[in-house]
């Protein structure tokens, strides 16, 4: 590959003019590339800023002692209800929403999230966590007052919950149509440029332009996976909500016509709850959460059970049983639906959290380079505009 | 090589590690898994190459 032509200052527009790429075609790509790379700039400095961040929040949650240890990892196993009922008598007040349990990232630990009594949502939860050796409470963190917790509420609502969400999925769009128009855009400037040439010292302008291309084009399948699950992830609570009115709406409307129950304190106890559902589970499957009757995850008299595989993409996904909290009975078995699935599987595309550290030092040069294509793909704009500026106000003082 | 020759090489190169950052998620194998980060690191790993080679000139 060699450079074929182009020995002076001109901009790209111009320069594509030479290669009859100025088509309507072409120049309504440069636009769209051009507006829609501006307004999405800023908030996408920030995404890849806190995204960075987030690529490591495990580590940082483990420095920064977010989930305890456990002392006794590989001790006997208390029962779940005794660990719940004790961090419950330590915050009197407060209902158990969910239980979470993870072997893999914190073993020996029960995670316990809590409300307030009368809550049935997730929005001021806390999480608590017990020994499941002991079943006694051994700390507690609120989500959001995370160093992490804080920067993924920045990054994935703008602190503004789920309208927050949607915008993100806007921003997302706008970053998809400024990569599928800077294909276009780049296909004229690939046949005077080769790829990987940087033009040194003939000017800022062109070393900059080249650097956009270069990059842009070495990070561009990188960049296409993570704005389109970053565009589902703007879905997610939409999502979540269309489950809970459809498949869980017709278990709640089977539940209404059942004998209420303490939802707080159902009559069936978590670990019976939890038997039921292994009982019913595909080999290999083991649970990873339990929502307690009476929130948006599960009905008045129901308890939700999430399951989840022991290898590859089943480690992602769940499967959720629904037992009665009167009986103790299994009455429903459900796969998420396919449009659940998608954005669920577009956490760990988008973060690159799922393929150890080299993915993630992967992940953190893609964000790297990503910032700079952004951060001087501005810069080329405002040059640009800056050198035409006195040339219109000199045609202007003419007239 | 030609301007839309090398367009063609840029797109597979982004949709070659789209499939590999897939399938890096797909798979649950020690070399599977390497082979599939090579492959998504290879637009950057062709690009530092051709950098370099162009640096040399």
């Amino acid at each position: 590959m060699t450079t074929r032509t182009i020995s002076t200052d001109v901009d790209s527009s111009v320069a594509v003019a030479k290669t009859g790429a100025s088509s309507r075609g072409f120049r309504f790509n440069l636009w769209l590339h051009r507006w829609t790379s501006l307004i999405a700039t800023l908030p996408f400095l920030v995404l890849c800023l806190t995204g960075t961040v987030l690529i490591f929040h495990d580590e940082i949650d483990d420095a920064l002692g977010v989930v305890p240890s456990a002392q006794t990892a590989a001790a006997a196993h208390r029962p779940l209800a005794e660990g719940v009922a004790n961090v419950l008598a330590a915050h009197p007040g407060e209902r158990a929403l969910s239980v979470g349990i993870d072997p893999d990232e914190h073993p020996g630990v029960l995670l316990v999230v809590t409300a307030p009594q009368a809550d049935t949502n997730f929005d001021h939860a806390v999480l608590r966590f017990a020994d499941l050796s002991t079943a006694q409470p051994i700390g507690a963190s609120a989500p959001g007052m995370t160093l992490t917790g804080f920067l993924l509420e920045l990054h994935a609502q703008w602190f503004l919950g789920p309208l927050g969400e949607l915008i993100g999925a806007l921003i997302a769009l706008l970053v998809l149509l400024s990569l599928v128009s800077g294909i276009v855009v780049y296909a004229p400037y690939v046949k005077r440029i080769a790829f990987g040439v940087l033009r040194r010292g003939k000017g800022a302008r062109l070393l900059q332009l080249d650097l956009h291309n270069f990059l842009g084009a070495v990070v561009l399948g990188w960049a296409l996976v993570v704005t389109v699950t970053g565009f589902l992830l703007g879905f997610s609570t939409v999502a979540i909500g269309v489950w809970q009115a459809t498949e869980l709406g017709a278990m709640r409307a089977q539940a209404a016509g059942m004998a209420p129950l303490d939802a707080s304190q159902p009559p069936v106890d978590i670990d019976r709850a939890i038997a039921a559902a292994r009982a019913t589970a595909t080999p290999g499957w083991r649970v990873s959460s339990v929502i307690y009757p009476g929130t948006n995850f599960s009905t008045p008299q129901h308890y939700t059970v999430l399951l989840t595989g022991s290898d590859g993409i089943e480690q992602r996904l769940f499967h959720a049983a629904i037992i009665n909290a009167e009986s103790g009975e299994v009455a429903m078995s459900a796969d998420p639906p396919n449009y659940l699935k998608a954005i669920i599987l577009s956490e760990p595309l988008h973060f690159g959290d799922y393929g150890g550290l080299p993915l993630k030092l992967l992940w953190t040069a893609c964000t790297w380079l990503t910032l700079f294509i952004v951060a001087n793909g501005a810069w080329l704009w405002w040059n640009r505009r800056r050198r035409r500026t006195p040339k219109s106000a000199a045609i202007g003082a003419t007239r | 090589m030609s301007g839309l020759r090398t367009l063609g090489v840029v797109v597979a190169l982004a949709l070659t590690a789209v499939v590999a950052i897939i399938g890096m998620l797909l798979v649950d194998n020690v070399y599977g898994d390497a082979l599939l980060l090579v492959l998504a690191a290879l637009p950057l790993l062709i690009g530092f190459w051709r950098w370099r080679a162009e640096h040399r000139k």
